[in-house]
């Protein structure tokens, strides 16, 4: 009977984690969108979770938006962004008892993430992650770290910098010399 | 009338008398007045001093304020450094920080301006103390005078070593002195390593360039990051070789240049190669068409441009326009080559697009620079700065890490940052097979790259090189923040386990000479072979207390397992292997005397009819139990498995449960939702193809489940649309993983796991999962799957053959291979041929796991 009441509990949080996140709040984009997010689903980001909890718990505001100044939330970052809290809100919370974060580190994306990072825009690609980080979603962080790591994975140099746009700035000297100090780790038998 | 009313809504009017002190002044929301001092005064900073003294009457606010913010004052006279200097000096000269003019005999109160930073003098030789042959002036920042040869050369030693602080030097080079001094003058001037800014003004009217000066001082100042150069020669050619040396300034931040002759179009290369260039201003009496050809790629970082030219065409401008990070754009021209008004108003529309960049200091620019937002594009990384660049990579694998160092300054700072854990069996440093380079030098590299590395794994190092965890204690300290060492105990560790007994958390592999475990106070994890190794030979002592994980083969020694159990009473995860066809009952009774087992793993072989009752008492005594691993391995047909998974109704609050049974059946899990409300993760082995239709519908109404893997071999008989069906049924389900599993060797005919997809036309995403691949089965696949666009395959060999049937997928985007076998034959050049022929590919990912 105990166990029934222990199980108990534990779907309550869950009931009211859904419950919460039909109340929509406003979230609003530096170039001034305003989109609708389920609470729970905003609250993935520490930003706005920190900024509803600051406004009191009894009455969560859901007329005025909150204001993500930065310039990385654009329009097109936040949509993107409310699409992955949305689908993601109800994963299960972190459980201390395991080192899950650190497996996690190890795995692929699913199938779903990786569909939903695998923008064409690039320049849309790096104001998701900008925001996210500014946000605070560090979920959303990592599914972008891990698409961009898969990407560099086995390239040249060279490659990657075209690839990502990062300007080369070793003179050719200094990108010899650091050549060199890691030839050892090609070095075959 | 009304309009008057609503403007002078204000109703007291301000007078500021001490009386009215209390009362709320409003004013007008138009009005200068509403405004308190502080923001007054900080508007009005910025009026000329003239102004400022003819404002000073406009209202009392005025009066107050207008004065506040004068902190600076320039005399324009003779009197400070000419006449009765000798007196004044020793009293004011340590508040004097600029000096603009020394005549020679004032320049002994230069001694007493301590504070000194910027001086202007006509000659070197002037600031020296003839007797003494000392500087006068110390510790300057910046520096202007004329060079005026000989005289100079001798005193520009002295000068140099006692003004190593120099920031910023101009130098004036009136008649062409500085070519034929060269030698000295740059060698003296790059022994001064903080200089950020050399002006040169040269008439350069002998025979020989600049080239050499500017090579030696760009190659020695590292941190140069703004020059002026005004060259006043006719000579083209000459100027031609001055600009040759640019080369060596590819670290150029702001770049001013003034050149009195035509330059030829070959001159202007090194210039494009100042990648980092933020401002850029050139005069010169003729520009040649095509310098600002591509000018988007040469300077992606400027945002200032000021040219100065005879002539200016349309297609300046259009190369002009490609700029990406362009801000400011100033012309002076003579003549405008088919050029009207709306041209310009188009290039400032096209400037504006792509001028969304956004503003993120990252830059490592010292001084002044730091105030200065670095501007860059949207699409580059370049945008984030270090801790989100270190965050994005550090899930870089090693090999790659090492690769990407030289991609640019910001990964070299950041690409190590973030290893917190070496394990030295990973690759590439297994590959390397330590035999190039010795696990000795290759540990000294990883400390100095890796500096917050927590934790190393030295589990599986191999023989010969287990003499690294004996030096190991040497050059521990190398590694800052080490905190937790993973080993193996072996035969002969013994000798080191004492030193490095503090560090050790987890040990793997424990053989007979198990007694140094007994060092190890805070190991947490531990994978022994048996019990028996963590008692003591003689006194039969337990060596190990307090563990977090272990994992052991159980052999019927309920007797140990018991006092392993009272030692260890907060271990929280178990992973246990037994062979034996009995003792199940005894060894779960001593297993559900842990109160705080969250995780359990069992792989049993040959067991009995007793398993169901044994797993029930851990159910019911184990609270804490989310994670349950159940592998039933026997040749033997059991009828008891129904019952096995009925009992593990008591485990309600599993959360992660993987099961593969002997025998699975459909009707196992047809109360599955009420055995685990909370079920998120269920991993199905499925031997005999039992799942079917009706069990994805019993695995539908589990409330919780997000993530389903079904391990099966390739005769299942289920399509695609029966897991879509099941995606969109099921609550919480996100993904669901099919593994297709080799049966054993020989007896899977591959073929047929492609019989099963073809049916799926609509495919756009396949990851398969196969032992071998034959190139027949992709034979067609451009039939099977038009709209594919994603293909992961993992499999042990791959060749050519397999590519050219890849690439006729009309709709593939993204190619991921894992291989496990090197000698597949594949070169660099068939991808490159398998991007250019596959019409719509963009990605491809190879890799290869020996």
């Amino acid at each position: 009977m105990a166990d029934n009441a222990d199980h108990i509990d534990g779907d309550d949080n869950e009931d009211v984690r859904a419950q919460q996140n039909l109340i929509k709040i406003k979230l609003k984009s530096s170039e001034g969108g305003i989109y609708e997010c389920g609470l729970t689903a905003a609250k993935m980001s520490d930003l706005v979770k920190n900024m509803v909890e600051s406004l009191g718990t009894d009455a969560v505001v859901t007329t005025e938006p909150i204001i993500l100044g930065n310039e990385a939330v654009t329009d097109a970052a936040l949509k993107k962004i409310i699409e992955w809290v949305e689908f993601h809100w109800d994963d299960p919370p972190v459980d201390h008892d395991f080192e899950d974060e650190k497996d996690r580190r190890n795995e692929e994306l699913s199938h779903w993430d990786k569909q939903f990072i695998d923008v064409d825009d690039q320049a849309l690609l790096f104001d998701v992650i900008a925001a996210a980080n500014y946000m605070d979603i560090k979920g959303l962080v990592e599914v972008g770290a891990k698409h961009i790591c898969s990407k560099i994975r086995g390239k040249s140099c060279q490659e990657v910098r075209e690839m990502l746009k990062i300007t080369n700035d070793f003179t050719a000297e200094e990108e010899d010399a650091i050549h060199k100090e890691n030839a050892w780790i090609y070095a075959k038998d | 009338m009304t309009q008057q009313m609503t403007q002078t809504m204000a109703s007291l009017v301000a007078t500021d008398d001490y009386e009215d002190d209390d009362i709320q002044q409003i004013y007008p929301e138009d009005s200068l007045d509403r405004f308190g001092d502080d923001l007054f005064g900080i508007l009005l900073s910025h009026l000329s001093l003239k102004d400022r003294l003819r404002f000073e009457c406009v209202s009392k606010q005025f009066q107050r304020t207008v004065f506040e913010s004068v902190v600076n004052i320039k005399i324009d006279d003779k009197l400070i450094l000419e006449e009765n200097t000798t007196q004044l000096f020793p009293t004011f000269g340590p508040l004097v920080t600029r000096i603009k003019s020394v005549s020679l005999p004032e320049r002994q109160s230069l001694i007493h301006c301590h504070r000194l930073s910027h001086l202007r003098i006509y000659s070197l030789y002037d600031i020296f103390d003839t007797t003494s042959g000392q500087s006068l002036a110390k510790n300057l920042q910046k520096f202007e005078f004329t060079f005026s040869g000989n005289e100079d050369k001798e005193v520009l030693s002295p000068f140099v070593a006692q003004n190593q602080s120099l920031k910023n030097i101009k130098i004036i080079d009136k008649n062409s002195v500085i070519p034929g001094n060269f030698p000295e003058l740059s060698q003296q001037l790059s022994r001064l390593p903080e200089l950020r800014e050399l002006t040169l003004f040269s008439t350069l009217n002998n025979q020989n360039s600049l080239n050499e000066f500017l090579r030696t001082i760009g190659l020695n100042c590292k941190q140069m990051k703004r020059l002026t150069l005004q060259l006043m020669s006719n000579n083209t050619p000459l100027n031609g070789q001055t600009l040759d040396s640019l080369r060596v300034y590819q670290r150029l931040k702001r770049l001013d240049l003034t050149i009195g002759a035509e330059v030829e179009h070959q001159f202007w290369e090194p210039l494009k190669l100042c990648h980092r260039l933020t401002h850029l201003t050139l005069y010169s009496t003729q520009m040649s068409d095509n310098f600002l050809d591509n000018c988007g790629k040469h300077w992606p970082r400027l945002h200032f441009l000021y040219i100065r030219s005879n002539e200016i065409t349309d297609k300046c401008l259009d190369n002009i326009s490609r700029l990406p990070a362009l801000q400011i754009l100033i012309f002076t021209y003579i003549k405008a080559i088919g050029l009207r008004d709306s041209d310009f108003e188009d290039l400032l529309t096209k400037n504006m697009t792509q001028m969304m960049a956004s503003l993120e200091t990252t830059d490592d620019g010292e001084g002044e620079d730091r105030q200065q937002p670095q501007i860059y594009a949207k699409d580059s990384l370049d945008r984030f700065g270090d801790d989100l660049c270190q965050l994005l990579l550090s899930y870089l694998s090693l090999g790659d890490r090492f690769r990407c160092e030289c991609v640019s300054k910001q990964f070299r700072r950041t690409v190590f940052t973030s290893v917190v854990h070496f394990n030295i069996t990973a690759e590439p440093i297994k590959r390397n097979n330590y035999s190039k380079t010795p696990i000795f030098t290759i540990m000294q590299i990883m400390a100095k790259k890796c500096p917050n590395i927590e934790s190393i794994d030295f589990r599986g190092v191999i023989n010969s090189d287990e003499y690294i965890l004996e030096v190991f204690p040497v050059f521990r300290d190398k590694f800052p923040k080490l905190r937790e060492i993973y080993c193996d105990l072996v035969s002969n560790s013994g000798r080191w386990v004492r030193e490095l007994a503090p560090l050790i958390t987890r040990v793997k592999n424990s053989f007979t000479n198990s007694k140094s475990l007994i060092d190890c106070h805070r190991l947490s994890h531990l994978n022994a072979r048996g019990l028996l190794m963590l008692f003591d030979n003689n006194s039969e002592q337990l060596l190990i207390h307090n563990l977090l994980k272990i994992q052991f083969n159980y052999s019927n020694d309920s007797q140990l397992l018991s006092r392993f159990v009272s030692g260890n009473e907060s271990i929280k995860c178990v992973e246990i292997t037994h062979f034996g066809d009995n003792g199940l009952t005894e060894m779960c009774a001593q297993l559900s005397r842990l109160p705080q087992l969250r995780r359990l793993r069992l792989g049993l072989f040959n067991y009995d009819n007793s398993l169901a009752a044994a797993l029930h008492t851990i159910g019911l005594n184990c609270k804490q139990l989310k994670r349950l691993s159940l592998g039933l391995y026997t040749n033997e047909t059991k009828e008891s498995d129904l019952k096995t998974l009925d009992q593990l109704t008591v485990c309600r609050r599993l959360t992660h449960l993987f099961i593969r049974l002997t025998k699975m059946d459909t009707n196992l899990l047809s109360i599955c939702d009420k055995q685990w409300p909370r079920l998120h993760y269920l991993h199905i082995v499925d031997a005999n193809n039992a799942i079917d239709i009706q069990c994805l519908s019993h695995l539908s109404r589990l409330p919780a489940l997000q993530m389903l893997v079904i391990q099966c071999n390739q005769d299942i008989d289920l399509k695609d649309n029966d897991f879509e069906n099941l995606l969109s049924r099921s609550p919480k389900l996100k993904n669901i993983k099919i593994i297709i599993i080799k049966a054993s060797v020989g007896a899977l005919d591959p073929l047929k796991v492609f019989d099963l997809l073809i049916p799926a036309q609509s495919l756009t995403h396949l990851t398969l999962e196969c032992w071998q691949m034959d190139c027949k089965l992709l034979g067609n696949d451009t039939k099977h799957w038009p709209p594919l666009k994603y293909l992961n395959i993992k499999c042990h060999d791959f060749n050519g053959q397999c590519l050219s049937h890849i690439s006729r997928l009309p709709a593939l985007n993204t190619l991921i291979i894992s291989a496990v076998n090197e000698s597949s034959g594949l070169s660099y050049n068939d991808f490159n041929d398998l991007l250019s022929r596959s019409p719509k590919l963009k990605n491809i990912e190879f890799t290869v796991n020996v």
